[in-house]
């Protein structure tokens, strides 16, 4: 005889399909309808941006860009959040990569400063900020880069030799940069420039990667290694607020927050589903 | 000379040049001539990792153009796609510039989505998974279990939510942090014995491997 269908029996087995719609909606409808949430700020992230808030325009930043197409998302907009907040204040940058995706990916990030923050419009390239380029090698161009910059590089990413761009003057090693901010996607990066640059030369580093990485990154941050971090949707949200320009960050915390809810609902469902089964087995 | 000291001597005393003078300059102040050298060392690396870059290219051409001879299946289908992307890509990049119109819309319309549909289908996967692998069977899966709500619940940003913040602050500052340390300096320790070994030329694993691909 056929067993009657319930709606546990349906669920426990297509519920890989179920989720799916589930999960898509709950992205999807803050998207459509913002939902307002508030967003409280972190140490963590707050340390950044004082630090960034204390940096005189005089001071060059290098940023270590090696954000990849899949983690976009999540980093990118984190990243013009904290770009923008640098160039408010008129400090330079000059843009390295030792993951060749973050190469790519950054000319993404620069089209969007360039339509999305007026004061960009102000910065001369060469003078204000420049693109150093990929560098293969990973840890070695770190220390090679670190040990001698215009040694490892002699032009930038578009060919222009260095001594064609006026940033470069004052930039022989490591030392010459007053802060790192290393964007990274994966695990390995972070641990490059603590090893070499934090531990050789006192460099002050700051980090914005995924959430996920966190339990690996917070070591470090508690020793001071790293001053400060953004992480994920939920660092890139609170940049944004302390900026005061919210946006697809803020926007994104709406679909991160109901997903979390529909986790935490699976999560329950599956042991409900897993003790009603286990007390019909019992009987 | 025996193949011997080929396999195995000569490439464990250049192990021990190298190595010796990478850490050396890393923990005392040596002199300049010594820095300079070291310095141009790590550029070869440099080099030698770009160099790395091209063969896998190669490699990556090879294998494809070997999957599309010998037509199995269907997957002489994403070869030819493979090999096709690589060739527009290398094309778009050297004819016009990596920073062109056509090479970051072909970028942008190619790998970016690519890539963000995979991490979009990696949530759906993880939440479906999280019926089934949360289960509080046992005390220890109990205590997975309420570990991943809290951390859930923590990463929220709604009112309701922030008692959850201050224990999963606290799961993070203390159980989290003492067992990254102990992963971090576990980590540390094997990779300084290993080095040692490598040093002192006891550990060979990939040496000899190498040596024979070369062959």
């Amino acid at each position: 005889m056929e067993e009657k269908q319930t709606i546990w029996s349906y669920l426990s087995t297509n519920y890989v399909q179920v989720i799916a719609i589930v999960v898509l909606g709950v992205i999807l409808i803050p998207l459509i309808i913002p939902i307002s949430i508030p967003i409280s700020i972190t140490p963590m992230v707050k340390s950044v941006y004082d630090t960034i808030d204390g940096t005189s325009s005089e001071d060059i930043i290098l940023i270590k860009f090696d954000v990849t197409p899949g983690h976009w998302a999540e980093q990118g907009p984190t990243m013009e959040a904290v770009l923008t907040h640098i160039i408010r204040r008129g400090i330079k940058f000059i843009f390295i990569n030792t993951d060749a995706r973050g190469a790519a990916t950054q000319t993404t990030l620069i089209n969007l400063l360039e339509t999305n923050v007026p004061e960009f419009k102000d910065y001369t390239y060469g003078t204000d900020w420049a693109e150093v380029g990929f560098i293969a090698g990973g840890e070695s161009a770190i220390v090679s880069f670190g040990e001698d910059v215009w040694g490892t590089v002699n032009s930038d990413d578009r060919g222009t030799p260095l001594e064609e761009l006026p940033i470069f003057e004052s930039i022989k090693t490591a030392e010459d940069f007053d802060i790192v901010i290393d964007a990274a996607s994966s695990m390995s990066d972070p641990y490059w420039l603590i090893r070499q640059w934090h531990q050789r030369y006192g460099t002050r580093l700051f980090v914005v990667h995924i959430i996920f990485n966190e339990p690996e990154l917070i070591p470090f941050y508690s020793t001071g290694q790293y001053e400060g971090m953004v992480l994920g949707a939920k660092g890139g949200s609170q940049y944004e607020m302390l900026i005061d320009k919210p946006g697809k960050m803020v926007l994104f915390m709406g679909s991160a927050n109901l997903t979390l809810i529909v986790v935490v609902i699976v999560i329950a469902a599956g042991n409900v589903e897993y003790f009603m089964s286990k007390r019909r087995n019992d009987a | 000379m025996s193949t011997r000291f080929f396999k195995r001597t000569l490439p464990s005393i250049l192990t021990f040049i190298f190595g010796i003078s990478m850490l050396i300059p890393y923990y005392f102040k040596v002199p300049k001539e010594i820095s300079t050298t070291v310095t141009a060392m790590t550029k070869w690396g440099i080099i030698i990792s770009a160099f790395a870059m091209g063969l896998a290219a190669a490699n990556l051409l090879t294998y494809h153009y070997s999957v599309i001879k010998k037509r199995e299946k269907t997957d002489w289908l994403f070869s030819s796609w493979s090999i096709l992307t690589f060739l527009v890509m290398t094309f778009l990049g050297l004819a016009y510039g990596r920073k062109s119109y056509w090479y970051t819309w072909w970028w942008n319309n190619t790998v970016s989505p690519v890539s963000a549909t995979l991490m979009g289908m990696w949530i759906v996967y993880m939440v479906a998974a999280s019926f089934r692998t949360y289960r509080m069977r046992t005390l220890e899966s109990s205590a997975l279990g309420l570990t991943v709500l809290v951390i859930m619940l923590r990463n929220m940003t709604l009112p309701f939510a922030a008692p959850f913040g201050v224990i999963g602050d606290w799961l993070m500052s203390v159980p989290t942090l003492g067992g990254s340390r102990a992963v971090v300096i576990g980590i540390a320790i094997g990779t300084l014995i290993t080095g040692i070994r490598r040093l002192i030329g006891a550990e060979r694993a990939g040496i000899e491997e190498a040596m024979e691909v070369g062959e």
